[in-house]
C-alpha cells in the first residue's frame, strides 16, 4: 500500500507497479474485495493528493478533481456552480457512501446506474488522465464505454465541465424511498450561449443516452432571447420524444411491459427535468 | 499481498498495528482492538451497521482500508461518552426507546451524530429546498429520515429513532449556543 502525496509520485508508483490498484474512496473498490472478487497485488491509495481533491477554473470551464467526494459536490458552493452535478451528489447513495465515493471512483467504475454520468454527458464534459507519459484529454464517455480505456500507469485526475450559469436538473427514480441505485434517471442543462438544451438518460442502458433529435427540437422552440417559457404540451412531448428515443418500440410486435414502464418513467422524469429546468 | 504499519487514533488513544494491507477499519476495529461496539452487518456498505467517525465525518468502516488511514482520528461508540455522561444522542435513543434487539444502534448513533455535524454546518440532503438562505438546514422529519437513510434496522425501530435524533439534535443545537 502506496499513500502518494502529488499526482506525480501516485503516477510513478503505479507505474513501477503495473499490478497495483488505485483507491480513492474505496466504496465500489471493497465492495468488490469484500465480496471476494477481487484481490489487489497491491494498492495505491489516493485520498491523500490534496491537488485533485478540489477545483479549480480555467477559461470559462471547472477543473473538477477526481478525488472530489460526492459530499463536497452536494454543497451550496458547488451546486452553484454546477447544480445538476451538485443534485446527482446529493442522490448517490447513502450520506456514509458519500462521505467517501468521488467523482473519479464513479468514471472509473462506469457503472450504468453511475449518478454523475449522465450529468457528465449532457455537459458534454472530458476528463485529464495523467500518465507516465504526460497528460492527455478525452470526452468522458470514450473512457467510460471503453473505447479509449485507462492506459498501464494512467489516472483520472481531472474533470473538465463547462460553467453554463443557467438552470440544470438531475432526476432520478429509484425502487426505494431514500437513496438507492437509479432505474432511470435524466440530468438537463441548459446552455443559452449555444441555444441549446442538453439533456442525457442515465442507467437504462450501458452508458448514459443522450436524445438528440428531442433535444434539437426543443432547442429550436425555446425563446432564449426571451423568456424561454414553453407550453405544458411542449414538456410533454419533449418528455415522450426524448424517451421513445432511448427505448425505442422493437420492430416487431410489443414492447415488454416492464420496458414499457421503464418508458413511462423516462418520459416523466425527462418532462420534469424540462419543466424545472425553464421555469 | 504485505503488511503495513499504521498508527491510528482511536477514541483519542493513539494505537499502532501491523496490518495486512487488506485488512478493513472494521476488522481492525472489532478483531484486532476487540472494540465490538462497531457492528457488522453487511460488509458492503449498505446496512450502516459499521459506521464510526472518521476525522469527524461518518462513514462505513467495512469499505474503509485501515492502512490508507494512518494518522486519522476515528471514533467509534465506545468513545462517545465522557466519565459516567452520555452522549446526547445516546441518552436520546434510550429515552426514545430507538432500537429493540440493538444490533443497528452503534451505527445509528454514529451516524445521527454526523447527520447533526453536517446539517449544522448547512450541507444540504436530496430533500433539502433548492432555493433556501445559507446557513444551518433544520432537522425536520423528512430531513432525517433522508439523513438516516443509510442506516437500516431490521426491528423497525425507525419511528423511535426520528424522535430520538430530533430530540438529540435540539440537545446538541442548545449546547453549542
Ligand atoms: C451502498 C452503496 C450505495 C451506492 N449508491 C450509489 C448511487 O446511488 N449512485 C452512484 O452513482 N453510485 C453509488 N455507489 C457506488 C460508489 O459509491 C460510487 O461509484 C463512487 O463514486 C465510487 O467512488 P470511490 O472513490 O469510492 O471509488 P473506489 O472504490 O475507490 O474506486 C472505484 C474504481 O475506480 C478506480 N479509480 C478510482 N479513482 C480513480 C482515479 N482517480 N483514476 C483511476 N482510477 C480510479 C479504482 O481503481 C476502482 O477500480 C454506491 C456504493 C455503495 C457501496
Ligand atoms: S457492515 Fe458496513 S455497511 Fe453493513
Ligand atoms: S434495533 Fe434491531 S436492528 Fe435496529
Amino acid at each position: 500500500m502506496t499513500l502518494p502525496t502529488s499526482l506525480d509520485e501516485a503516477v510513478a508508483a503505479l507505474a513501477a507497479m503495473p499490478a497495483a490498484v488505485p483507491v480513492a474512496g474505496g466504496t465500489d473498490l471493497m465492495s468488490a474485495v469484500n465480496s471476494g472478487l477481487l484481490r489487489p497485488a497491491a494498492l495505491v491509495g489516493l485520498g491523500r493528493i490534496s491537488e485533485i481533491r478540489g477545483w479549480q477554473y480555467a477559461d470559462g470551464n471547472a477543473l473538477l478533481g477526481a478525488c472530489l467526494t460526492h459530499a463536497r459536490m452536494g454543497r451550496s458552493d458547488f451546486a452553484a456552480l454546477i447544480p445538476a452535478l451538485a443534485m446527482a451528489a446529493r442522490a448517490a447513495g447513502p450520506p456514509q457512501i458519500r462521505n467517501a465515493g468521488t467523482l473519479g471512483g464513479n468514471i472509473a467504475n462506469a457503472a450504468p446506474t453511475g449518478d454523475a454520468l449522465p450529468v457528465l454527458a449532457a455537459l458534454e464534459a472530458t476528463v485529464v488522465l495523467a500518465g507516465p507519459d504526460g497528460t492527455r484529454e478525452i470526452p468522458v464517455g470514450h473512457l467510460t464505454a471503453g473505447h479509449d480505456p485507462l492506459r498501464p500507469g494512467e489516472l483520472l485526475a481531472y474533470v473538465r465541465a463547462p460553467l453554463l450559469h443557467a438552470p440544470q436538473t438531475f432526476l432520478k427514480a429509484t425502487t426505494r424511498t431514500g437513496p438507492g441505485r437509479a432505474t432511470a434517471s435524466v440530468a438537463l442543462v441548459l446552455d443559452p450561449a449555444r441555444r441549446g438544451v442538453r439533456c442525457a438518460i442515465g442507467a437504462v442502458a450501458p452508458m448514459p443516452l443522450r436524445p438528440l433529435e428531442a433535444e434539437r427540437w426543443v432547442s429550436g422552440l425555446i425563446d432564449w432571447d426571451g423568456s424561454r417559457a414553453l407550453e405544458p404540451e411542449a414538456c410533454t412531448a419533449f418528455g415522450d420524444y426524448a424517451a421513445m428515443s432511448c427505448i425505442p418500440d422493437p420492430a416487431e410486435g410489443e414492447l415488454p411491459l416492464a420496458l414499457a414502464h421503464l418508458r413511462r418513467t423516462v418520459a416523466a422524469l425527462a418532462r420534469r427535468a424540462l419543466e424545472r429546468a425553464l421555469s | 499481498m504485505g503488511r503495513t504499519a499504521v498508527t491510528l487514533e482511536i477514541n483519542a488513544q493513539s494505537c499502532a498495528f501491523d496490518l495486512d494491507n487488506r485488512t478493513t477499519l472494521l476488522d481492525a476495529l472489532r478483531e484486532h482492538l476487540g472494540l465490538t461496539g462497531t457492528k457488522k452487518g453487511c460488509d458492503h456498505g449498505q446496512c450502516g451497521a459499521c459506521t464510526v467517525l472518521v476525522d469527524g465525518m461518518r462513514m462505513n468502516s467495512c469499505l474503509l482500508l485501515a492502512v490508507a488511514l494512518d494518522g486519522a482520528q476515528i471514533i467509534t461508540v465506545e468513545g462517545l461518552s465522557s466519565d459516567a455522561a452520555l452522549h446526547p444522542v445516546q441518552q436520546a435513543f434510550i429515552d426514545h426507546d430507538a432500537f429493540q434487539c440493538g444490533y443497528c444502534t452503534p451505527g445509528q448513533i454514529c451516524s445521527a451524530i454526523g447527520a447533526i455535524t453536517e446539517a449544522a454546518s448547512g450541507w444540504p440532503s436530496a430533500v433539502t429546498p433548492q432555493e433556501r438562505p445559507l446557513g444551518p438546514v433544520p432537522l425536520t422529519a423528512p430531513e432525517i429520515r433522508e439523513r438516516m437513510s443509510g442506516n437500516l434496522c431490521r426491528c423497525g425501530a425507525y419511528v423511535n429513532i426520528v424522535n430520538a435524533v430530533t430530540e438529540a439534535a435540539e440537545a446538541v443545537g442548545e449546547a453549542a449556543r
